[in-house]
């Protein structure tokens, strides 16, 4: 997290209360695994609306590679979303079209419809015009009825089409170039609502009177972007087109197939981690070169890599136990980061990555004994036990700490001539003061457990002269240094359900509804008899019918009351 | 040189609604409505008045901030003594509060949310309106290349205080390179170059625009009630792009004072450290002041700093932020000198930005006389995050609108009388601005002419 | 319209085709610690005093321009001269001569910076007068006299007060100033030095039991090929990794170290190194090679020493600074080439009794790295040319 918002806290009791509800809510949802009676059968839900999501940078990039190649370079800026419900994901469906981003979003058509049609790119135009100089609606029609469906994630009507042939056709004319009028006309639909926003759109639901269900294409789009982060492939779309989606087996089939792609669903759950861990934040990540000379710009970019290498490997390549993230020894180096692990690192150059096994020795297991948390966590010239610890509680146990309040008062640690020896010394004034335990009881036990790494998260016994005591408990579990924390953050029993309600609510773009309790300790309840592996999770949630399950249709219209009753 | 009166086709005002707001954009400013010496429009009005902000956060050190005297010629205490050459343009108001009316001081966001928007949010995160220069920007930006120039000093793409709404915020510039390129780019017309060749593409971009709207206008039907205000909002954009390009089809109207800069070289500047941010603001303070000079837009926007500040210096393991929180109190200084260093340094690039524009001539006097830019921060004392005085500036004559170079003690008064005295100078209608006590129709009239 | 998915560039065919290289072994884990340095500066050890006052107290060495000056006196030599060794353009109007072509004073006209031999300069050499040298005593003896191994020469007291310091080369261009402190050819190497990868030079400590004081410890020296890292106060980052670039094993070096109070003597030996140097690949040998380095918690620096083989020396002087003769390199390439030679002080010829070495002292200094070999599917490994050689039973040197 950046260093936006004070962390200090001075919470009433009432506040305090509150944080209590939420720490419940994580528990309860377990508890709830226990007390459902049927925990083979997916609980119905009413579903919420659906979204219209503007597009991310990412999923504009993969889009653009994934139709045209991945030579085709984009210079696309897109405009800060706002992270809401802890989630960027949510900002996206709300989030508007400026014209300042229309800007860009037009020229980066333009860049990229020029580059489409130039001459090294020829491969991607599938036919050949009559005549160079003049439009050639025919193959016109065919390049752009392809690109179009890939784009828009659904056909072009016959309407559509004709359009942007002759759009094409009247640009070919004036500008006595074929090339030049597909270019004008690709723009055109590169900058379009239809492909900016990732709309879905309900129809009838044959099945069910007066109900409605999400079409085919937006079930494909849905589905693409949880577990690819892009848009629907060809083969995705025919199965939609052809209504296999709303067959379990069709969609079981479609499902398959996209999890057997290794690569394709490291993009997936990439993206979704890199909002989850607020990964924006490494932007601002710099560090005193003073007091740290070592950490450079690299260094905190290798950080932000190393962090979703290790998430991929752990949960994708070898499809183990998520809460294995917080103990595993499997990371991954480069040279630079070689320099604040002070370890040989045996690449092949400065870019290279080479897996590297932590030995049972060393002071780091898990994730967050790695670079990026612990710097991101940190001040520029010294570590941050409250914002270490706040990070762990709000990203991984979806537990919110609330601000601290405007007014707090710092006449405890504001003494100049106090001497305190350690990071845990000058804490100590947050655990002892009334007014400011409340919050920070949560936070700083955690933080200051992972005190023998610095602010660039570098291992150190000592702070000055003290030896660093890094002991403490999280949530009644002990620990005696970062390692240990792992471990009690791996035994935590708010980690599996807090990832299940952040997927869900990532996959479905929205905040959770009171209806959906049920569903979510089904799915928390398949997590842990899968061995809380996250591509199981995954599976799961993609095949579920909650995921696709809409309450209203587009335009608000809820459904009709047979419709609920006959759930 | 004279200018015939030919005939103007009209061109419609254009309206789009965008929740519940109107938006015009307005006519083309075209050569011939300037008169013979450029220094007026030949209707004899004056030369239109431009409208940045300026923002910095962690507010002041009052001890050595506000100046002894109030009125004319105030003295400058040791955190502005940097100002001594721009003290006649500026306007210091302190002493004006944020009142909350029982809703919570969220830290390091009610303040300058209240500021900027008239409104006090009610929890983080939530933005009541749009901010001022957007308000403006829909009433002045329309017949300019650029609706606004939005730019931050600190590098990082999500600091803008530019927005329309929480989800419709306006992207910053983050580098002086990106400035450069966004203004004086391939796509820079020069205003004072004797010829002037209308890009053909241009007139292809505008229909390949024009049938982006038409086509996908049946879109919403199938919206529902906020997202159909969503896509209205991109259409609107869509048309606000369709006429700015409809204005580079026409010759500009000369800019005297406008002069190209040179090519930049592409020096690399990373990080927060104080010297850094000084260095890409003076970079982009530059560019932007002379892009507003060659006419490329009406509205700009500079983020020295954000928000509880995240400004560095080498040696010190904090942050700004941090310091103004954990630094004690000076007993014989009566401030907290590390925090005095951070904002000194603010002040420094704020000097700057506004001698920028101070330095380029324009009309009878200088390109500042002809704008009007506020500043203001998040907090008045950063350490207790108090929002009563939060310090606000404005700089230059709004041609000739306002006066200049008085210290106001505002006395407890909502600050957003600023706020509302800027957007009756700037010609937006509205019998008052803001919500509950920060609600307002009494301008500052100690700064009206 | 398929997609084109991302390629990764794992599992190369060529390494396929390859068989492993006898160079690609995993990192050997040697006995006691093993500790690692990449040099980060490399310079002429001068004692240099104010304006040279002591070094040189008639001035600084004569410059080419001043001996071709002397040698064509008059302005009709000059002209003859010109009109028959020198190109002119086609419009190149007869003006001043670019000073360039006052190299051409062969007596037929030749470059005699590569044929230095040819002509005999009038201005002397001037070489270095004080007492006072850094280095060592390589050859062994207080006075310089001849040896088996070396020529008579004159020895020189260090900053420090030891006798029987070593050091011709110091001698011969301590009065050049391109060499001194600031000079031009320090100045230019300075970034060079760190940033072309045939000067990464690492060494290799083993067998340290402990850093302080240790009685046998081996010193390997090897070629790098990685970059070095540098801070926002331009110090070198300790820690990088280093590979070893495994396609150079004439450039490994081991000898015998000892540590005494935390400095690191290791050698004789003789050592062949590469050399990047202005803008031409060059290479340093030496025989008899010594490194005095004081170690310290993230690097080093010290003395690097020996007798450098006085035709490597001058080849790779003459490639470098060839372009410079009379701008920024000013010396005179006759009278040095001849200095080299009568200075040159180690391992006479059997046959002539020249000397074929200069003693010759560096000043480096050292950054702490981890030492490895490359991995084995580093592309460094695949070198065609050894491949080819291979196959055709044709030995690489």
């Amino acid at each position: 997290m950046s260093d936006r918002y004070s962390i200090r806290l001075h919470v009433t009791r009432r506040v305090l209360g509150t944080i209590l509800v939420f720490v419940g809510f994580g528990s309860n949802a377990g508890n709830l695994v226990g007390q459902s009676s049927d925990t083979g059968v997916e609980p119905p839900i009413m579903g919420g609306a659906p979204t219209m999501r503007l597009m991310d940078e990412q999923q504009y990039t993969n889009a653009i590679s994934d139709v045209f190649g991945t030579d085709i370079k984009n210079t696309v800026r897109f405009p800060p979303v706002r992270r809401t419900d802890g989630l960027v994901a949510l900002g996206a469906t709300t989030a508007v079209v400026t014209s300042g981003a229309l800007e860009t979003f037009e020229a980066a058509a333009r860049d990229i419809a020029a580059h489409v049609v130039d001459e090294q790119h020829r491969l991607l135009i599938p036919c050949r015009p009559a005549n160079v100089k003049q439009p050639d609606d025919a193959c016109a029609r065919e390049f752009l009825g392809r690109v179009g469906r890939l784009l828009y994630r659904r056909p072009l009507s016959a309407d559509e089409l004709n359009v942007r042939v002759a759009a094409a056709q009247s640009a070919s004319e004036k500008l006595n170039n074929f090339y030049g009028g597909l270019q004008s006309a690709l723009s055109g639909l590169l900058v379009a609502p239809e492909f900016l926003f990732l709309t879905e759109a309900t129809e009838p639901d044959p099945t069910l009177s007066g109900a409605v269900r999400l079409d085919g294409y937006s079930r494909a789009t849905r589905l693409s972007l949880l577990l690819w982060n892009t848009i629907p492939d060809e083969e995705l779309l025919r199965a939609a087109g052809a209504g296999e989606l709303y067959t379990q087996r069709g969609l079981t089939r479609q499902v398959d197939r996209l999890l057997a792609s290794p690569l394709r669903v490291q993009a997936g759950v990439r993206a979704f981690f890199d909002d989850l861990m607020v990964m924006e934040a490494f932007g601002d990540l710099t560090k005193d070169s003073t007091i740290y000379p070592t950490f450079s710009l690299k260094i905190a970019s290798d950080a932000k890599e190393q962090a979703l290498r290790i998430i991929v490997d752990q949960l994708v390549t070898r499809n183990g136990d998520y809460r294995d993230l917080f103990t595993t020894r499997h990371i991954f180096l480069t040279q630079a980061l070689g320099t604040i692990y002070r370890v040989p690192v045996q690449a092949a150059g400065a870019t290279e990555w080479v897996p590297y096994e932590l030995s049972e020795n060393d002071p780091r297991a898990g994730l967050l004994t790695q670079v990026g948390y612990l710097a991101v966590n940190a001040q520029p010239g010294r570590t941050s036990p409250t914002r270490r610890g706040r990070s762990l509680r709000e990203v991984f146990m979806c537990q919110k700490i609330p601000d601290p309040p405007p007014n707090v008062s710092f006449t405890i640690i504001e003494d100049p001539n106090a001497k305190y020896a350690t990071m845990r010394d000058r804490a100590t004034a947050h655990s002892t003061d009334k007014t400011c335990a409340g919050c920070h009881r949560l936070t700083d036990p955690i933080g200051l457990g992972f005190e023998n790494f610095d602010g660039a998260a570098q291992f150190r016994i000592r702070e000055g002269n003290a030896i660093i005591d890094a002991s403490g408990e999280l949530d009644g579990i002990s620990f005696h240094d970062g390692k240990g924390l792992g471990q009690a953050v791996h035994d935590n029993p708010n980690i599996p359900p807090c990832i299940v309600k952040r997927l869900y609510q990532y996959a479905v773009g929205r905040n959770l509804s009171k209806d959906e309790k049920p569903v979510l300790a089904y799915f928390e309840q398949r997590f842990a008899d899968q061995q809380y592996k996250f591509i199981a999770l995954l599976r799961t949630l993609v095949t579920s019918k909650a995921f696709y399950q809409v309450g209203v249709d587009a335009t608000d219209k809820p459904r009709s009351v047979t419709a609920l009753n006959g759930q | 040189m004279s200018y015939s009166k030919s005939k103007l086709s009209r061109r419609s005002i254009l309206r789009g609604i965008v929740g519940a707001s109107a938006v015009s954009v307005g006519l083309p400013f075209l050569e011939c409505f300037l008169n013979g010496n450029g220094t007026a429009l030949a209707s004899g009005a004056a030369l239109p008045v431009r409208f940045g902000t300026w923002f910095w956060g962690l507010g002041m050190d009052s001890e050595a901030f506000i100046p002894k005297k109030v009125g004319p010629d105030y003295d400058l205490p040791p955190e502005i003594e940097s100002w001594k050459d721009i003290k006649q343009h500026v306007n210091l108001l302190t002493n004006y509060h944020v009142i909350t009316d029982g809703k919570p001081n969220v830290c390091h966001f009610t303040g300058w949310v209240a500021l900027r928007t008239g409104s006090v949010p009610i929890t983080r995160g939530y933005y009541p309106g749009a901010s001022i220069d957007v308000t403006i920007g829909d009433v002045i930006g329309g017949a300019s290349r650029f609706r606004s120039l939005d730019c931050t000093a600190t590098g990082n793409d999500r600091d803008s205080y530019s927005f329309r709404s929480a989800d419709a915020i306006n992207a910053p510039v983050t580098s002086p390179i990106e400035l450069y390129q966004k203004l004086f780019g391939a796509e820079f017309q020069d205003p004072n170059s004797p010829n002037f060749t209308p890009n053909p593409n241009i007139i292809l971009r505008r229909s390949v625009l024009s049938g982006v709207r038409d086509e996908s206008a049946s879109l919403e039907k199938r919206l529902g009630t906020a997202d159909r205000a969503r896509l209205d909002q991109y259409f609107t954009s869509i048309r606000e792009l369709e006429e700015r390009l409809a204005l580079q089809l026409q010759k500009p109207a000369p800019a005297p004072s406008c002069k190209v800069p040179g090519p930049m070289n592409g020096k690399e500047l990373n990080g927060l450290d104080a010297l850094v941010v000084a260095e890409r603001h003076r970079l982009m303070a530059d560019l932007m002041a002379m892009g507003v000079a060659c006419n490329q837009t009406k509205v700009f926007n500079m983020v020295y700093s954000i928000s509880g500040a995240s400004t560095v210096r080498k040696g010190l393991e904090k942050t700004h932020h941090t310091i103004t929180h954990e630094e004690f109190v000076d007993d014989k200084l009566g401030y907290q000198p590390t925090n005095f260093w951070f904002l000194q340094r603010a002040f420094e690039s704020y000097a700057y930005f506004i001698k920028a524009f101070a330095s380029i001539p324009e009309g009878d006097g200088t390109l500042l006389d002809n704008c009007l830019i506020y500043a203001h921060s998040d907090q008045e004392f950063a350490k207790i995050h108090s929002i009563t005085g939060v310090p606000m500036m404005t700089a230059g004559k709004a041609g000739g609108r306002m006066k200049t170079g008085i210290h106001v003690d505002g006395k407890g008064e909502p600050g957003t009388r600023l706020g509302y005295t800027l957007l009756q100078v700037m010609g937006v209608n509205g019998g008052e601005w803001g919500t509950g006590s920060m609600k307002t129709s009494r301008a500052i009239s100690e700064i009206l002419v | 319209m398929a997609g084109s998915d991302i390629l990764r560039a794992g599992g190369s065919i060529a390494l396929a085709l390859l068989a492993i290289s006898a160079w690609a072994t995993e990192a050997p884990v040697p006995e006691g610690k093993s500790i690692g340095f990449a040099l980060v500066t490399w310079a002429p050890a001068f004692n240099e005093t104010p304006g040279a006052a002591d070094e040189c107290p008639s001035g600084m060495q004569h410059l080419n321009k001043e001996n071709w000056a002397l040698q064509f006196p008059t302005v009709e030599q000059q002209d003859e001269e010109t009109k028959h060794y020198v190109q002119l353009g086609p419009d190149t109007p007869g003006g001043p001569i670019p000073e360039v072509y006052k190299q051409n004073r062969g007596p037929h006209g030749e470059n005699t910076t590569y044929n230095p031999w040819l002509v005999k300069d009038a201005l002397p050499l001037l070489e270095v007068q004080s007492k006072i040298a850094y280095g060592l005593n390589l050859d062994g003896t207080v006075d310089g006299h001849a040896t088996p191994t070396s020529c008579t020469h004159q020895k020189f007291v260090s900053p420090a007060g030891e006798p029987g310091v070593d050091n011709q080369l110091y001698r011969l261009i301590g009065c050049w100033p391109g060499w001194r402190k600031s000079g031009f050819n320090v100045s230019f190497h300075k970034g060079q030095f760190v940033e072309h990868t045939l000067n990464r030079i690492l060494i290799e400590v083993t067998g340290v039991d402990n850093e302080q004081n240790d009685d046998h410890v081996e010193v390997t020296i090897y070629k790098g090929i990685d970059q070095l890292t540098f801070d926002g106060a331009s110090k070198p980052v300790p820690w990088l990794t280093q590979r070893i670039d495994t396609r150079f094993p004439q450039y490994i070096t081991k000898m015998p170290g000892k540590i005494v109070n935390g400095v690191l003597e290791a050698g004789p030996a003789n050592t062949r190194l590469p050399l990047f140097q202005m803008n031409a690949e060059a290479e340093r040998l030496f025989r008899g090679m010594r490194l005095k380095l004081s170690l310290s918690n993230d690097g080093a620096e010290g003395l690097l020493t020996g007798y450098e083989d006085v035709n490597e020396w001058w080849r790779g002087i003459r490639n470098s600074y060839v372009e410079v003769v009379d701008t920024d390199g000013l010396w005179s390439p006759p009278s040095t080439y001849e200095g080299v030679h009568r200075l040159a002080d180690g391992y006479p010829d059997p046959k002539t009794g020249q000397c074929t070495a200069i003693s010759a002292v560096y000043k480096v200094t050292a950054v702490r790295v981890f030492l490895v070999q490359p991995p084995k599917n580093d592309p460094l490994l695949i070198d065609p040319i050894t491949v080819l050689a291979k196959e055709r039973g044709i030995a690489v040197r």
